[in-house]
């Protein structure tokens, strides 16, 4: 184990230049919502897929004060947060917490977490895929012009195929949504129920894709709205009947686990530090 | 005489570099729309033609006579080097839409036009049923309603005699003529004012291009839909147009009505495309 006090890196791993030019592209992100503004990707300790983006922004808002979260899932002790949250800890020596009202930045693997955010938060996405027209248009250079002349036809075609096929929009996570009347963005992986959330947030909510080299940024109070035709309605995962097997919440993300009940099914919360507060509570209720 | 639908007035397209003399050679003694200084090949030029609302204008020409250019410079498909359209139902014609916005010419495409190539592969995605191919032309206009969209494309595909159990497969798994009637219902749904066909019905055996041809006919009498037709098939043209234009070497080197130009060709090049037609 490396000693926290003499690591040989610059304070949060990326060199200064670096860090500038990844907070001149978040910048002009934050100018056009929802616009994918390419940046330099570094090579890092860790594989591009495993949250290099993401990483690469919070390496650089990240300050001396700053205090932390990372979860993966919504699980601040799952593999890739911890090991996120080590390499982060070991250059810079920041100060992390599980606590989603304590954390200035909150990076996130494919969920937000339930508590409700500030307006002095960050929260960070480590995004596999920022293009959401790449399902149906392969060309780099087709994107490019279908976002420059919100070309969207195609995307509400595949919307009217999933429900002509199958009577329904299909799409599960990455539910694509189209930001402040303009471009559309892949909502990282987050599931549909986490979609609304980003509609006129009062944080704001930063985008990365390392191996894809892009940045994109929903700013504070900015208006996104799920894709849906108008008579088939955007619709969030349905739990109704369904509660967490360890703290009985009903109005939370939840997650399938086989179990040996009678139905073969048991649930819990998808975000760990909301469902052992939420126990908490309502044991000091009781 | 109404208004034109669609003016269009000298239109040029060199492919290739071009240079001072591309138009000057004389092609027809060449025999052929090759630049003989810079190699350019001559798409068209000097094109200058009128389509008046609801009639069907022909184009012939053999292959390479630059019939298909004016027609994808129409759509937008290919850029003109020079030359003005002026369409009707665009600000009442006062404009050259040539200049448009890529966003207007997409519009332009969408709602104002349709167009059935020859090869269902350009007009159609083979990925997607049917259905969702005409719904695509409705979704890119803005349409956003599931259940008016689909009475709409039903009712196209009732009119070109689509079979009713067959909207959701993919057009990779119709024939020919059915391919066809696909794209014919595609090209309508929206509306357009416009139809551009080229060569619908190449490729496809007589007893099927005699049913779609009907359709055509149909479809130009009921709709009162405006169309340049796209043949090198006198046949076709005869039984579907009354008016006709003979390209060569990318010009017009004749146009009248059908009638007169099929029994008096003026040309010789006309007359020996007449007379090579089999009876």
């Amino acid at each position: 184990m490396m000693n926290k006090t003499d690591y040989q890196y610059n304070f949060a791993f990326l060199d200064e230049n670096t860090k500038r030019e990844i907070r001149r592209c978040i910048i002009k992100a934050v100018c056009i919502p929802g616009f994918q503004v390419p940046f330099a990707s570094r090579e890092l300790p860790i594989f591009f897929g495993w949250g290099t983006g993401g990483l690469q922004i919070t390496l650089s808002v990240i300050g001396k004060e700053t205090v932390l979260k990372v979860i993966d899932q919504g699980d601040d002790d799952s593999v890739n947060a911890v090991n996120l949250k080590r390499l982060i800890i070991s250059t810079t020596n920041i100060k992390t917490t599980e606590d989603t009202k304590e954390a200035d930045i909150i990076q996130s693997r494919h969920r937000i977490t339930e508590d409700s955010l500030t307006e002095e938060q960050i929260y960070i996405f480590q995004v596999p895929l920022p293009e959401p027209l790449r399902k149906v248009e392969p060309k780099e250079i087709e994107t490019r012009r279908m976002h420059g002349e919100k070309d969207y036809g195609k995307m509400y075609v595949k919307l009217y195929e999933d429900i002509l096929h199958h009577g329904e929009i299909t799409i599960g996570a990455d539910y694509p949504a189209l930001v402040n009347e303009r471009y559309i963005i892949a909502t990282s992986p987050i599931p549909r129920w986490d979609v609304p959330r980003l509609n006129l947030s009062e944080n704001l909510f930063l985008f990365g894709a390392g191996r894809e080299r892009k940045i994109y940024a929903v700013p504070p109070y900015t208006k996104v709205e799920p894709l849906s035709l108008e008579d088939y309605p955007f619709r969030k995962e349905d739990f109704s009947g369904k509660e967490c097997g360890i703290c009985g919440s009903r109005d939370s993300y939840l997650n399938e686990l086989p179990s040996e009940d009678d139905n073969g099914k048991s649930y819990v919360c998808s975000d760990s530090f909301y469902c052992r507060t939420n126990k908490l509570k309502s044991k000091d209720g009781t | 005489m109404s208004q034109p639908i669609l003016n269009v007035k000298n239109l040029k397209k060199v492919f290739g570099t071009g240079c001072g003399i591309c138009l000057k050679n004389d092609y027809f003694e060449t025999n052929d729309n090759i630049c003989s200084s810079c190699g350019s090949i001559i798409g068209c030029t000097g094109i200058n033609f009128e389509v008046y609302p609801g009639e069907i204008l022909g184009i012939v020409g053999e292959s390479g006579s630059g019939k298909s250019t004016v027609l994808n410079i129409i759509n937008y498909n290919i850029e003109a080097d020079s030359g003005e359209i002026n369409f009707s139902g665009y600000k009442n014609g006062l404009f050259n839409i040539l200049n448009l916005s890529s966003q207007e010419k997409r519009k332009m495409q969408n709602v104002h036009y349709g167009i059935v190539y020859q090869n269902p592969h350009l007009g159609l995605n083979f990925n997607i049923s049917s259905e969702g191919n005409a719904a695509e032309r409705l979704l890119m206009a803005g349409s956003r309603n599931f259940s008016s969209i689909q009475d709409k494309v039903h009712d196209y595909f009732g009119k070109v005699e689509l079979p009713v159990n067959r909207y959701k497969d993919f057009p990779k798994f119709f024939s020919g003529g059915m391919q066809q009637r696909v794209q014919i219902a595609k090209a309508l749904v929206s509306g357009p004012s416009l139809l551009l066909l080229d060569e619908p019905t190449g490729g496809l055996d007589v007893s099927v291009q005699a049913k779609i041809l009907d359709l055509i006919r149909s479809i130009s009498r009921e709709l009162k839909v405006a169309m340049i037709l796209v043949s090198h098939d006198m046949q076709v043209i005869r039984l579907l147009c009354k008016r006709i234009i003979v390209m060569k070497h990318g010009r017009i080197i004749e146009a009248g009505l059908t009638d007169r130009v099929i029994d008096d060709p003026l040309e010789s090049y006309t007359q020996t495309l007449v007379h090579s037609a089999l009876q």
